[in-house]
């Protein structure tokens, strides 16, 4: 049961991010598009840093540990 | 017209050959990196290859002193939405991570994904977006002027 509720946020929060994803390619939508977003990370004089360490510590994580 | 016709077209050329390469480069790489297994000397070289390449990349690339663009228009907040789902993925990650129980009952993003990462396929799928991503962070970062798709 525990499990069950965990994956069941999980879920809604992917298709949140699949809404998100869409609804920013929607015609005269004000969302920033996923590249904006990354744009703006990466152009953050600290948040790019952020993105770069992230980055790297997820594939880190994920590959090799 | 003729494709060889339209202006831009022999700039185009070399630049969609370029990306095509650095695709079939980025497949071939995911598809042996995900050959690996963790924990091993063959992973922790080929998953540090692309984070080396990346940092130097980005030292090479990325202006010192960025200017952010101007992409908001007054009065809306187009990236409002990303943080508040990015907030909520962490805290529920950070939840999931602190709970008491088993890793079956409280999943975090890690232990998911490696379930996926048993399946050969799957693994070499998520290896080849964490490569994409990398690219596209050296890309998103560089001046507009400098940009190549193969970046």
């Amino acid at each position: 049961m525990t499990s069950a509720i965990s994956y069941a946020v999980w879920a809604v929060l992917g298709l949140a991010l699949l809404g998100l994803w869409a609804r920013s390619y929607a015609p005269g939508s004000t969302l920033a598009r996923p590249g904006a977003v990354l744009e703006r990370l990466a152009l953050g004089p600290f948040l790019r840093i952020a993105l770069v360490l992230a980055w790297g510590w997820v594939g880190w994580h994920l590959f090799a540990r | 017209m003729r494709d060889e016709e339209r202006p831009g077209a022999r700039q185009r050329r070399p630049r969609d050959i370029a990306l095509v390469i650095a695709g079939a480069v980025a497949v071939a790489y995911a598809l042996v990196g995900a050959t690996t297994t963790a924990f091993s000397g063959p992973a922790d070289i080929l998953t540090a290859v692309p984070i080396v390449a990346l940092v130097v990349l980005v030292v090479i690339r990325w202006p010192l002193h960025p200017r952010p663009a101007l992409l908001t228009e007054e009065g809306t907040h187009p990236f409002r939405a990303w943080v508040v789902l990015f907030a909520a993925v962490v805290l529920w990650e950070l939840a999931e991570y602190a709970a008491r129980g088993s890793r079956a009952d409280h999943p975090t993003l890690s232990s998911m994904l490696d379930a996926v990462n048993r399946y050969y396929v799957l693994k070499a799928l998520i290896f080849f977006a964490w490569l994409y991503l990398g690219g596209a962070i050296v890309r998103r970062g560089t001046p507009k002027r400098e940009r190549t798709p193969s970046s």
